[in-house]
């Protein structure tokens, strides 16, 4: 763990604009775990993670109910909240659901396809080709997937993303670098499917992609461990 | 790769086990309000823009009406009614196409699960849900039945050992929470078959066809649904 104080002061930690408190623990919480600087087993230090976002102990509390829902720790009665493990498994299985989800939103927005609705996602499934930067691919992809979603019409399916914050903090495809490439060549081959009217290639694209973003993310994670163990934090 | 289990969920399955309780929710006064009040949509006494009158609910069941507005707030994730603030809670009617994509996300994390279970249980845990199985089919009645299922699907969520998985579903709240095989009576044997296809897949470690089986299961689950609700006129079809 950073000092709280100079957490505090860098900013980094403390709520952004349109962000709650609540919130902004939860994403504290989330780059602690995901950098090793909160392990498998530990039990969170709610006061230290208060003064490090600069808020009361309330909005922690409500970040411990939503990061339990999302299934990143686990709260004991009186015990206090544990973290679970952030391994491989962990990694592969969200990757996993994003692939299985996504792929039935773009089952259903084939199934559920309106004339605009085409238009659009042919327009910006060019844009994401086009997107060289990682801001860019962010931008466009979000936007794409986010149309293909709208397009599926699933409140169901809304609620669950919803729910589903990204592990990996900060811009992914800044972080983890081979993932635009990868991003780029499953929207293409997703749009494709989309606009042929296949539903078990769209799936399948969906499911592919985010098996590879899976190996992407375990392979830097594995590099990280080996070149900085997290023990050697010079804060610590 | 895969953690050990956390010993505190295996003490605690352990020792539900060995009380021979089934490891169910215990039913709150919030989970009795949402089930009659589901029974009163299904059986028509409550119908699609009704305003659920709170007070009397909670004179009616003899509860405060603190459970009363949280099984509002239930029944409003799943579906059956809309709340909406300074107005109160209506009734909805239940969309085709929610209950068909409801059934469609539960079969592909359960889906997820199986294929998990397949590549890395053990033997063991192989054969324990074997049993279980055989049980279900066993079963006398309806109830027995419906808790052995649930205990079936915890086993295998338990064993695929993903605290993401689970977290998933929680955000999928069932469609019918209680009684599901009360409700649709077509269920049970739906259930049956594709509990058994995933076995026989779970035991010969085939992960895609375990998925596939689960993902199916529900799916017919769902056109069940459709089918029994659909006779009710229960079932309203989004305007497209």
């Amino acid at each position: 763990m950073p000092t709280s104080a100079a957490a505090a002061r860098s900013g980094k930690a403390a709520p952004r604009d349109g962000e709650t408190s609540a919130e902004a623990v939860a994403r504290h919480v989330r780059k602690l775990i995901f950098d090793g600087r909160l392990k498998a087993g530990q039990r969170l230090p709610q006061d230290e993670i208060a003064r490090a976002v600069g808020v009361s102990r309330i909005p922690v509390r409500e970040a411990i109910i939503s990061l339990e829902r999302e299934g990143w720790l686990r709260v004991e009665n009186h015990r206090g909240a544990f973290v679970y493990p952030l391994d491989e498994q962990a990694v592969a299985d969200r990757f996993a659901l994003y692939g299985r989800f996504y792929g039935f939103a773009a089952r259903r927005a084939v199934e559920r396809m309106t004339p605009e609705g085409g238009e659009a996602l042919a327009t910006l499934a060019a844009e994401v080709a086009r997107a060289r930067s990682a801001s860019a691919v962010e931008q466009t992809n979000a936007r794409y997937l986010g149309k293909v979603v709208s397009i599926a019409a699933s409140s169901r399916l809304s609620a669950v993303l919803r729910s589903m914050p990204p592990i990996v903090p900060g811009n992914f495809f800044a972080v983890v670098k081979p993932s635009a490439a990868i991003q780029k060549t499953g929207i293409a081959a997703m749009q494709a499917a989309i606009a042929a009217g296949d539903t078990e290639a769209a799936e399948r694209a969906s499911v592919d992609m985010q098996t590879e973003q899976a190996e992407a993310v375990i392979e830097m994670m594995t590099l990280r461990r080996q070149t900085q163990p997290p023990d050697d934090d010079p804060d610590a | 790769m895969r953690m050990a289990k956390t010993s505190a969920e295996d003490r605690s399955a352990g020792r539900a086990e060995r009380s021979g309780r089934p490891r169910l929710r215990r039913e709150s006064s919030a989970d009795q309000v949402a089930g009659h009040v589901r029974q009163l949509i299904m059986d028509g006494e409550l119908r699609k823009g009704d305003r659920l009158r709170q007070d009397e609910i909670a004179e009616e069941l003899g509860v405060s009406r603190i459970p009363v507005r949280e099984a509002i707030i239930a029944l409003d994730r799943e579906g059956w009614v809309s709340f909406e603030a300074n107005r109160g809670a209506f009734v909805t009617g239940l969309e085709v196409d929610d209950i068909r994509d409801h059934y469609e996300l539960r079969g592909l994390v359960f889906g997820l699960a199986a294929k998990r279970v397949a590549e890395s249980a053990t033997d063991e845990e192989l054969a324990d849900l074997s049993a279980r199985y055989a049980a279900m089919r066993k079963a006398d009645d309806v109830g027995t039945f419906s808790s052995l299922n649930e205990r079936f699907l915890g086993r295998l969520l338990r064993i695929s050992d993903s605290p993401r998985l689970r977290a998933a579903l929680l955000v999928t709240p069932s469609i019918i929470p209680e009684r599901f095989f009360d409700v649709v009576p077509a269920g049970r044997p739906i259930q049956e078959k594709g509990i058994g296809q995933l076995v026989r897949h779970l035991k010969a470690r085939r992960g895609d066809e375990a998925d596939q089986a689960m993902r199916a299961t529900l799916r017919k689950q769902g056109e069940a649904v459709v089918a029994t609700f659909g006779e009710s006129g229960l079932l309203v079809n989004r305007p497209s």
